[in-house]
Order: C-alpha cells, then structure tokens, then sequence
C-alpha cells in the first residue's frame, strides 16, 4: 500500500458528528474501502471546529487538513455549518496570503448518506498528498529581508517601510488652538473628568483645565487612543473625553457594536486631518470625522485613493506562495511574543487572552516559528471584521513586522466577500457571528 | 495520574480480521494514563460489559475508553454500563476502530497502526473529560396555548384533559377563529358549527382552562419550563363577570351598520356586539372606533338598559402576567388580499379580477358567510350588490396559489376541497343554477378528497374549466367572466351573477411580531417554522414553543386537529416530570475570564446565550458576562469557535479534550 | 432632454398625424428627438411569422443603429416596434452566440443597445409633476377612456411595464392634465388590429366592442398610443357604427394629441384636424 516513495501522508480530518461522522460510518457499514491515511476528529459540528485547531493540526504535523460537516440546510444545529463557511471564507484567504499550500486544506460538505463521497474524498485527498510529499510549512527558507520589503517594492525613506507615504501637511496650528479651548471647556464645566489627547511625547491624560496646553495637534499624532478607553486606570479617572481622527473614530463603533462602551459615556473629540504620513494615509476615505460629538478643524480635502486600500495584499498575492511563506517566516521568526501588537489594539480587550490560557496551550508562548504563526493566525482571525486599520500594532512592534498586511488581508476578505468595513457603517452586521445562504462555498467540495 | 482502562472489542471477527486486537491491548497498556487493557470478543455482550463493570471496579478505574464500533451504535450502552459501577457515564469515550477502520482498510498492518492510533486520541481525550451530570431544569406544568381557531381550542382541551392547567390567548372577543365562520366542511357536509361550538364550549367551561378573550400576548420571557407571559388584555367596556350575555344592549345600541367583521363585510353589527351567536364567552365588546359614547361622549343608551349594570365606559386595558413551561402557538391564517393592496412588492394582486370595486366579486370566506345558516342572510343565498339568488356563480381556484408571477409561490392546499364544496352547497340551495369552476389542478389528496370533488362534478353538474381566468368586467348588473378553457383550447366567456375568488392562505397578520416575542422563526411567506419538517413538525427551535394549525402551513380541518393534538402530546410529554433532564453536553462560559463582547450571543443558534452583570455583595457592578442558558443550549459549540478568549466551552468537546486529540496525532 | 427615435413604418405612413403629434407635443415639451438615421423596418408581425432569425435581426440593426448613434434612451411610439426591439434586445442579451450571429449578419456589433421606451414613459421621465406644472389648458370636461390595447403592456415579461390587465399609467398621465379618466373594462382588448384587411366584420365586432364599453362608462373620447388601434377606434369608426347601429361619436386622440391641448397647442398644430371623428365643439 505504500506509495512508490515510501511517503505515507498523514491526514486529519474534522468532522461533525450528525453528517460527516455518520457518512464515514456508513462508509465502514458499506465495506467501502478507502486509505488509511486519515484521522478522523469528532466534534459536535462545524460551528465547534475553530481554525486555531486547524493550524495545531498543521504544527503538529499533518500533511493534509479536511473539515467536513452537514450540507447547508441540514446542520443538526440549524445554522452552525453557516457560520462555519463563513469563517472558512476568511481563514482561507489569511492562509493564502500567508503562503500556506492551499491544496492541503480541504473542505466539504458530505452528509450522513454519502458514505461513497466519505470514500471517494478520502482516497482523492490521500493520494493528491502524496504526490505532493510532506508538508514542510515551518521548514520555509526565510530569505526576504523586511527593510527591502516585498521584492520589488520601493522603501518609504519616511517610514523605513514598504509603499508610498502621502506628502505631508503639517496640520493647522489653529486646530491646536481650538483642541485646548474645547479641552478647556469640557473639564470646565466638568463634562469629562480628563480628556484623552496626544502630548509632545506620547499619549496625555489631561485631568485639568490649567493643563489643556499639554495637548498638541501635529504630524506626529498617528496613534489610535481609543485604545486608553479600554484600561482600568484611565477608567477609574472618570468620563473621558477622547481626541481621535477619522480613521480612529471607527474603533469607536466597533467597541460599541462588542457592547465594550457605551457611547453616551464617552466624549469624542473629532479632528479633521489630511494624513499623518503612514501607509494607511495613502489610501484614507476618513479625512472627517463622522461620529464625534466635537469636531476640530476642516480637511484639506486630498482624499487618499480608496482604489489603493488594499494593494500591498494584492502586491503580496503577485508573489508564489513559496515566495509568500519564505516573507512571512522571515517576519515571524523576528517576533518577539512581546504582545505590544495585543496591547496596543483597541480591539484587544480581553481579559485573558488565547495565549495566556495553558489548559489547553493552544498557542505555544515561546517565540519559535510554529508558535509565531499560530498567534498571528490567532490574532489576525480574532480580528477579521472587527479590525478598523489604524495599523497600531505595526507601530508598536519592536521588530517591525508587516503586522498590517495580515489585518488587510481579512479586511480585504470582509469587504469583498460581504461587502462589510469594519467601523463605518454603525448599522451594518459584522461578518462574523451572522451568515448569508448565499455565502459564496465554490471552495467546498 | 489518570486510571484509563481501555478495552479492545474484536466484534467477533468484524475487527478481529483486520486488526491485530492483541497488539491494540499490548500498545494501549503503554499509553500515558493507561491502567490495563485487555480485549474481548463482545464487548457489548453480557460478558463484555461485565468485563468492564468488574474492572472499573478492581483496578479502581477513573476513565474508560472501549475501542469497538461507532459512538452513534454503542455509546449508550457503554456509559450505562461504566454508571452501572459506579464511573460517571461521561468518564468514558470510545474508540472507532470497526467502521472507521476494520471495516475500510485490509492491509492489516496499516490497519493495526491506524487502530492503535484512534485509540491513542480517545486515551488523549477521555483524560480530560469531565464528570458530567444532567442537566435539570425544573417545569412549570402549565401551558399557554395563543390562538383560539379550531387547533388552539383542540391543543388546549388536550393539553386540560390530561390534568394541566391552561391559558387560552386569543385576539378576538370570542374564541371559534375562522372554522366558526364556516358553513360546512367537507368531505363529510357538515356543519361547522354543530362540530366546533360544543367544543368551544368545552373549552371555556373547563376548569383547566383560562381564557383570556380580547387579548393579545405582550412578551415573553423566560424559556422552557420558565416562560413569563405578559397578556395585554383590550379594552371591552363590559364588566364579564356582571354580563350575563342576555344581549338587550345590543338591541337597543342604535349603531346597527357596522361590517360584521366575522361575517367578512357580509352582514351588519352594531357597536356593542357579540361576534356571533354561540360566542364563547357570551359577552360583548363595544367597538371604540364606531360607539357615539366613546366617540363623543353622546348615547350611552346600553349603559342605562344594561340591568347588572356590566357597562363600564372606563374601562382601560389590562395587563396580566401567567407563567408557563411550554407555549403551544396556533395563530391560524388569514386570505391573500386578492386587490391591489400587496403583503409585497413581489405581489402584485389581481386588480383585474375587479374585488373591492364590483360588489358581487367576493372571496371564499365572505361565501361561507352568505351560505351558512347562521350567516346574515340566514343561508338564504343572496348577492351583495342587490340581494338576487344568484343563478349562476364561477369560482376562481388558485388566486394568488401557485402563482410567481402575481402571487405566492405555493399551493394553499385547501382550496380544491371548499371550492368543490361551493359548488355542492350552491347547487343545493339554488337547484337550477350553474356553478362554474376555473382551476389550474385539482389536488384532492385525502381521505374521500377525490370522491367529493367527483360528486361535485358528476353528480352535482358543476362546470369544470382548467384554465385561468384573465379578467372580470361588469355590464349591466352581469358580471362577464374571461378565461380560457386549455383542455379545450378556446376562450370562455361566462355571465354570471356572482364570482367567488378561492384566495391563498396567508398567516394571520402580526405573526412576524409574535414569531420575533418567541424567538422562533417565519418563513419567507410568514408560515411559522417547525424545528424539522419531518421528524420535529411540531417543534420550533425554541425548546418549549410548539407550532400547530395553518400558522406554520396552509392545512385543513383535519391535519390542523391532528397536528394540535401532536403539539398538545409534545407539551404533556415535556409535563411529564417536574423538572426537565437534558444532555448535559452543552457550552458553559467561563464569566471570570468573558470579555462581554458578546459574540457568542450574535452567533448561538439557539438564542441560549444571555447577558448577567456580576455584583459584588453592596451591589457594586464588578462585570458584565455572557451565560449559557442550560435549559436551551443544544451544545453545537458554536460559541466557543467564536469566543477570541475561549471563555466559552463545550462540555463533552472541552478545549482540553480536543486539543488532547490534536496532539495525540502528532 | 434628448431621446432617440424610432418612428417606424407606421409613422411614416398611415399614421403620420402620429408623427406631428408626437413631434409638437415633445417640442412643446422642450424634449429633442434625434431619429434614428436609416432605420428599418421593425420586422412586425411579418417577420417572425417567417422567420425567427429575421425577427431578431431587423430590430437588432435598428438597435446597433441607434447604439452607433450614441443614444442612450430611444423612443418607439408603436407598442409593435417597441415590442419588437425589446424582444430583439432581450434574445440578443441573454444568448451569446446569438448575439455574435446576429452581429455578423447586421454587420455591426451589437450589445445592449438603447433602453427602448414607449411615449408614456417619456411623460413618465419628464415627470408628471413637472407635467402637470406645464399645464396651461387644464383639459377639465375631458373623460377620456384611455385604450392601451393588447401590445403596449403585453407580454409582461418582454415590455416590463405597467400592469398587463389593469394598467393605469396612462391614466396617470391624462389626470395629470387636469382630465378625469373613466373606469371601463376594455382597455386592453384587441381592437382587431390587422384583421381589418384580411377580415374587416372582425375589426367592426372588435373594435365596436370598444367604443361601446367607452361609452357606456362615460367616456366622451378615447385616448390611444398605438397607430393601429388608432386606425380601428378612429378611421373605422363610421363603419362600426353602421355595422352595429349604435352611435358614438368619440373623438379618438392620441396620449400625445391630449398632452399636446393641454400645453395649449391647436388641433391642427397636433395634426388632430386630420382625425376622422373630429370633436364636437363645446
């Protein structure tokens, strides 16, 4: 039974336990002989599969993946496959942006009567495997070097980063102005007890009128403060008011939509602003802010280039998926696991994080490759729909990993496959947690 | 460290001749936590199960794990035997190594490998598994049906016989819905009334049975076994207890010329009005739009005539709370609405058809009336528009049925049956007159279904024409009927006096609202959703909340009694036992670590997840944190893929177990 | 406003007081009409009697015509035209080989073409507010019963207008013009059409029909949109009444003729004078 080269692939397979699980069943019950290759996993159903176990498979050594569950319309649980696909339909999507090889993760829909489809999938997966050989996934060569970014791409001299940073306005010192005497008289008249601006040097949290000229408005306020909303000490100062831009302001209507404000308890300070020179400058459509209870200042009125949003993913997808692995492995294996990007992002409030949980280590803490790619899969999933693109994290990384292109590309995925932008549209349902029939499955076999 | 105890079934030679099953044991033996391992040639036989009773017992085992056939064949029997000694029936996993091994593989040493390491997963697993306990939700034994059509009245006296208490929640003042309406049923002709009205009474004088008449249902909360039902009850302006139904007040109420609303527009009420005779209960409503007291405080002629003194001008709603454990709704139907008005953009109706402009263009309903003995017309036939005998009636099938051009997509069932009734019924009250039917098909499934449409066509003379009819004018008091007779292939011009439109079955309006109170699911059309159409048709996918009648499609006499008395047995079997057991392999949230972003919430199927705000003991709010509601959670896990934390997991498929078997395969 | 137009054979021919109407009455309206240069016949009910190739191929270099032209909306005042060109565009969108077929015959590409419209729907584009507005002789003592006839609304699936047994569009329209539109029953009947050559009683038994129902309900004129009907209900109408023995007297207009006097243009600017059942005067 083995194969001309003597290489056996080991498959894993998760399945539901209403349709797949009784399809391989009936496969056994039919004597419907396939090979013995795979594993199959039990769970209660697709919805329970979560693509963190998908990757702990691949770590710990398949060289092929299925997740299989109930046709649509047939899940035990009503609607659990639904919500299933959809994630699938971005976890793919991080995958192939990752470099990872796309024919080694399968899915299917084969029900409690297809024992023969159960056969004719499993022997198709096996022998496809085994003619690709083993899956090296970590044994990439990490040969691209992140100042040089992706091959071909121009450095930006003012980031020190790959792609084009819009010319820079310095902002109008009237807007300071107007900042303070706003800050002035929201502590005043003791509306907020301190509001949440940006300083000389970082962030400042001013807590008195006197103090409002700490509070500065210039080309270096790139930070996204929203995320001071979130911890306990700047809580306990009382109502804050918060100084944001546009694109900052959209972390606003997430957290509210993941019920982590209220909005009625937070001030917003809007600033206009034509760009702070980063990449996500280039292509911003959120020059004015739309939310705020305050707004400071007025556009210029260069809009970015919305066309542009997503270009480094698509310069990324130019590239062969070796090329792609070979990039990331080179930008993972230079993480640190110091979580700067976890604690910067507004989106990251838990209160025990995935990675800090040991029973059961779904992410391995150590900074090795596997355990690397698993806490940006982690992370990047655990912001698909949700992340606002106010690139902190990359800001913050001490090792200046391309962290942005990983939130992009599921941006990317949510815009295009469900026409949803996280933070802009407060009415709108994010992609995960709902489902559509018409969700697109022509990856399904 | 753990004490697994694994044993290795050969299934007689079923898992004996492909794998090597003293190899399994002897490689088990070494896995980590293993206590002993052993095989057996029937492991579900007497023997085998004591086998494993003996051993649980001598070597103290904490955990098994039977390496044989599927879960979905011998789960049961295996955990009932581990509880029978004493081990927590979820402390034990199996090992699939007959249809997911033996079964499909013949190398026998592959196959050997393979067993070997599908037991090492479960061995992985069932360390991690915890002892689980069922799940006990306690039961109010008490039901709330909403509906008082022939299915509500049949769910609720089933529901009452069997000794539980019920509340009967309908919209209009008298419980009856639409069968009270109806002349005669078929296939049988008889009358409806002599049929339903005894069982109405039934109902109201039952001392199980709480009617609340006039009422709609305000909101519900709860879930099963727990449901508290807030019953909005309308304003009467009649005392009920004082009313004794003698009916004075509504002779002398001088505001005759009312549109009866059960006689569909046929017959007159006045503003103080039972809806019919034999309304149960027996006592009016004042009509607040139309009575000249309320209006402008002018008349007030009932209130002086009324001898008990039951009128009561200040009367105001009411609201009344019953908790319940289990909902049965049966909200019946309503008619398409055959003019222009439209559900829907995708309708456009039958303006053609000339209903609501030509008095004599009327729909079936407003046709029982006309013939029913306890109509307006006293079943004397009339037309509306001058009241001459009709000697001549075409009856449109399929208005609105079958229809994806102008209508609904779907056939209402129903309408073969009454139309070939009309005709029956016409013909006996007016012998020399012509009944005409346009049909598309005739659908007469059913116990003396085809029979009765046969009769109706041979005995009785009715014309039949398959065809539809395309447009109805009128001229000089005649109305002129065009349609097409396709077995014939000619056009069809019929005069006639009276045209009655076989309209489709709808829900009745507000179920969208009701379905959205009880978290349970409309189709596209409105029909309420049962939880499986073939296995669950009374079910919805809210454990407790049961469906019956023409709310969840359309369906006749018959089939809404029968599934009322299915959704009634389903009540009384949950009734059953004071406290509800279920599976306890559901999701729990882990509220220390619940970040409360609530996407567990958005995403649960089942609506299981509720929001808590943790206190401290001075009522300081600590957190806020989502829970599962253990007496709806169907543990699909769900949730805990959702969950960014993994606060949320799933007992049974635990984080730990599953990672547990990931890891075995490395 | 511009549109392209598409007069058709009809227009050119039996029904050129059509023609001046429709161009007074759009002038007034400050709408241009760009004709479609060397446009051909439609293909009527000829041409897909004959042949289904044909019946797609001589509208479609109608269609190819106009899309050369660079119109975007084109006007088709006989529903049969119209008819014809939509049915044509619909085959041609929906079958590619068929499109690349046709293509070759024609000698020209062909994709979707103009949107074709019928002349209720260019009041319907210019509004009937702004209609209304333009009003400068409210039409108070007319009741008109306005006649669609079988092809303006039919088939639904081809024309996608209106409703194909109780239109109401045109009526829309008249009222906006200060007119009261009678309730009748034939609006969409046959009046008989091209039956007048082949078997005229037919088109008298139609056609009577009509007029009689009109009047019955009121009417003290009709109004139309087809060239044909216009024929049947007006030119035939002395005729119909010999044949039946019933009088009626209805002036026949087309929609466009009672736009027209509402706008405050005369019956000869609008060709009306050269109708056969003239108004009476009040």
């Amino acid at each position: 039974m083995s194969g001309s080269n003597g290489f056996e692939p080991k498959i894993v397979a998760f399945v539901c336990n209403w349709c797949t699980y009784l399809g391989a069943d009936l496969a056994g019950t039919s004597r419907l002989e396939y090979p013995p290759n795979v594993r199959i996993l039990r769970l209660p159903c697709t919805g329970r599969i979560d693509t963190n176990l998908v990757v702990k498979a691949v770590e710990g050594g398949a060289d092929a993946v299925l997740v299989s569950g109930c046709h649509p319309g047939d899940c035990h649980y009503n609607a659990g496959n639904y919500h299933a696909r959809r994630r699938w339909m971005l976890f793919r999507e991080l995958l192939d942006v990752l470099g990872f090889d796309m024919r080694r993760i399968h899915f299917t829909w084969i029900s409690a009567a297809e024992g023969r489809k159960f056969q004719h999938v499993i022997s198709e997966i096996t022998e496809q495997t085994r003619a690709l050989g083993p899956w090296r996934a970590y044994e990439a060569k990490a040969e691209i070097d992140h100042r040089g970014g992706l091959v071909g791409q121009a450095v930006s001299p003012a980031t020190g980063r790959a792609g084009p940073a819009p010319a820079l306005q310095a902002p109008a010192p009237l807007a300071e102005q107007e900042l303070r005497d706003l800050a002035r008289r929201l502590l005043g008249a003791g509306d907020v007890k301190v509001v949440i601006g940006y300083g000389a040097a970082g962030p400042v949290f001013v807590t008195k009128a006197a103090d409002v000229e700490r509070l500065v408005w210039n080309e270096g306020c790139q930070a996204n403060l929203t995320t001071y909303l979130k911890r306990k000490e700047v809580r306990a100062l009382g109502k804050p008011a918060v100084v944001v831009k546009g694109c900052d302001e959209r972390s606003l209507v997430v957290l509210e939509k993941e019920s982590q404000i209220r909005r009625e308890d937070v001030r917003v300070i809007g600033m206009a602003c034509d760009g702070m020179g980063q990449e996500k400058c280039a292509a911003c459509d959120t020059h004015e802010p739309r939310f705020a209870d305050e707004r400071v200042g007025k556009a210029g009125g260069q809009g970015g280039k919305p066309a542009a949003r997503y270009a480094a993913v698509e310069a990324i997808l130019a590239k062969t998926p070796e090329e792609r692995l070979a990039f990331w492995s080179a930008e993972f294996d230079r993480c640190l696991k110091c979580y700067a990007c976890r604690q910067v992002c507004p989106m990251c409030y838990c209160e025990r994080c995935i990675a800090d949980k040991n029973r059961p280590q779904a992410i391995d803490t150590s900074p090795h490759r596997k355990g690397n790619f698993a806490w940006h899969i982690a992370r990047a999933m655990h912001l698909a729909g949700r992340c606002v693109g106010c690139d902190e994290c990359t800001r913050a990384c001490p090792a200046g990993i391309d962290l942005r292109l990983l939130n992009l590309t599921l941006a990317r995925a949510a815009e295009t496959q469900f026409g949803y932008r996280a933070g802009m549209d407060p009415a709108a349902e994010p992609p995960i947690g709902a489902y559509s029939l018409q969700d697109k499955e022509e990856f399904i076999r | 460290m753990s004490r697994i105890g694994v044993f290795v079934c050969w299934c007689g030679e079923n898992i004996a001749r492909t794998v090597d099953v003293d190899q399994v044991a002897e490689a088990c033996g070494e896995m980590p936590g293993v206590r002993c391992a052993q095989n057996y040639k029937y492991m579900c036989a007497d023997p085998g199960q004591a086998m494993i009773r003996e051993k649980i017992a001598s070597e103290r085992l904490d955990a098994v794990v039977v390496a044989s056939c599927s879960p979905h064949m011998h789960l049961k029997t295996f955990r009932r035997a581990a509880a029978a000694a004493g081990l927590n029936p979820y402390r034990l996993e199996m090992a699939n190594i007959r249809e997911q091994c033996s079964w499909v593989h013949h190398d026998k040493d592959r196959a050997t490998e393979k067993a070997i390491g599908i037991v090492r997963t479960a061995v992985a697993k069932v360390r991690y598994n915890h002892a689980l306990s069922p799940i006990r939700v306690p039961m109010t034994r008490r039901a709330m049906v909403i509906g008082g059509g022939v299915a509500g009245i049949q769910a609720a006296l089933d529901i009452a016989d069997a000794g539980y208490e019920v509340v009967l929640v309908e919209r209009e003042p008298s419980i009856g819905g639409k069968m009270a309406g109806l002349s005669e049923t078929f296939p049988t002709l008889d009358c409806s009334q002599c049929i339903l009205t005894p069982r109405m009474v039934e109902a109201g004088q039952h001392p199980r049975i709480k009617l609340y008449t006039y009422s709609e249902l305000e909101s519900v909360s709860g879930f099963v076994g727990n449901f508290e039902a807030t019953i909005r009850k309308k304003t009467r302006y009649v005392d009920m207890a004082k009313c004794t139904g003698c009916g004075e007040c509504q002779k002398i109420c001088p505001l005759k010329r009312n549109p009866s609303e059960f006689d569909f527009g046929m017959g007159m009420r006045p503003a103080i009005f039972m809806p019919f005779p034999q309304a149960v209960p027996a006592r009016p409503v004042i009509d607040k739009k139309v009575c000249a007291k309320i209006v402008r405080n002018g008349c007030g002629l009932c209130e002086k005539k009324c001898a008990p003194g039951a009128i009561n001008f200040k009367d105001q709603d009411e609201l009344a709370t019953e908790r319940v454990g289990a909902i049965v709704v049966a909200t019946g139907y309503k008619l398409y609405s055959i003019g222009r008005e439209q559900p829907s953009a995708k309708t456009t109706g039958y303006g053609e058809y000339g209903y609501g402009k030509y008095k004599d263009v009327i729909d079936s309903l407003q046709f029982e009336r006309l013939i029913s003995a306890s109509g307006p017309t006293n079943g004397e036939l009339k037309r509306p528009s001058d009241g001459k005998i009709p000697q001549s009636v075409v009856f449109i099938a399929c208005v609105g049925s079958r229809d994806n051009a102008k209508g609904l997509p779907y056939c209402s069932k129903i309408c073969c049956m009454y139309t070939a009734k009309h005709t029956m019924l016409y013909k006996h009250k007016v012998h020399s007159g012509e009944a005409h039917v346009f049909y598309m098909d005739i659908r007469a499934g059913g116990k003396g279904y085809d029979e009765f449409v046969r009769r109706a066509i041979e005995k009785d003379g009715a014309k039949y024409y398959r065809g539809r009819v395309s447009k109805i004018t009128e001229e000089n008091g005649k109305l002129i009927v065009r349609g097409a007779d396709t077995l014939a292939g000619v056009p069809v011009t019929v005069e006639t006096d009276l045209v009655v439109l076989a309209s489709a079955m709808r829900p009745a309006d507000g179920v969208e609202r009701l379905a959205q109170k009880l978290n349970i699911g409309c189709d596209e059309f409105g029909f309420l959703m049962e939880s499986h159409p073939k296995l669950r048709p009374v079910e919805t996918n809210t454990a407790g909340v049961y469906v019956c009648g023409a709310c969840q499609a359309p369906k006749d006499i018959p089939e809404s009694v029968a599934q009322a008395s299915a959704a009634a047995s389903k009540v009384m079997i949950s009734f059953s036992a004071s406290e509800l057991t279920r599976e306890p392999e559901i999701a729990r949230i882990d509220e220390q670590t619940c970040a409360a972003c609530f996407a567990c919430e958005r995403t649960c199927p089942y609506h299981a997840i509720e929001r808590v705000e943790l206190r401290a003991r001075n009522g300081d709010l600590i957190k806020r944190a989502a829970r599962v509601n253990q007496g709806l959670c169907m543990g699909c896990g769900t949730c805990v893929s959702v969950c960014p934390s993994k606060s949320a997991d799933s007992e049974g498929f635990t984080e730990e177990e599953v990672y547990a078997m990931v890891e075995a395969l490395a | 406003m511009n549109f392209g137009y598409y007069p058709g054979c009809a227009l050119h021919g039996s029904s050129d007081d059509y023609e001046q109407s429709i161009r007074a009455c759009l002038g007034a309206l400050g709408i241009k009409l760009e004709e479609i240069d060397d446009w051909i016949c439609c293909g009527a009910t000829a041409a897909h009697s004959l042949n289904h190739k044909l019946a797609i191929a001589l509208p479609a270099r109608n269609l190819a015509l106009a899309q050369r032209q660079g119109c975007a909306e084109m006007l088709a005042p006989c529903p049969m035209c119209s008819g014809q060109l939509l049915r044509a565009g619909q085959a041609l969108a929906s079958d590619a080989a068929l499109r690349s077929e046709i293509s070759s015959i024609v000698e020209a590409e062909v994709n979707d073409g103009p949107r074709v419209l019928n002349i209720i729907q260019v009041f319907e584009r210019v509004g009937l507010k702004a209609l209304s507005d333009a009003v400068t002789k409210p039409l108070k003592d007319l009741k008109p019963a306005c006649y669609y006839g079988c092809l303006l609304v039919r088939p639904p699936a081809v024309v996608g207008f209106d409703d194909a047994e109780q239109p109401q569009s045109m009526e829309a329209v008249v009222a906006a013009l200060g007119a009261k539109p009678v309730d009748w029953n034939y609006k969409t009947e046959c009046c008989g059409a091209g039956m007048t050559m082949a078997s005229p009683e037919t088109v008298l038994e139609l056609s009577g029909k009509i007029l009689a129902n009109a009047a019955a309900h009121g009417a003290n004129c009709l109004v139309a949109a087809c060239p044909m009907c216009h024929v049947n209900l007006d030119m035939k109408q002395a005729a119909i009444q010999e044949y039946s023995g019933a009088r009626y007297d209805l002036p026949v207009y087309y929609l466009t003729d009672v736009v027209g006097m509402a706008l405050g243009l005369s019956a000869s600017e609008l060709g009306a004078d050269r109708h056969f059942v003239l108004a009476r005067e009040a």
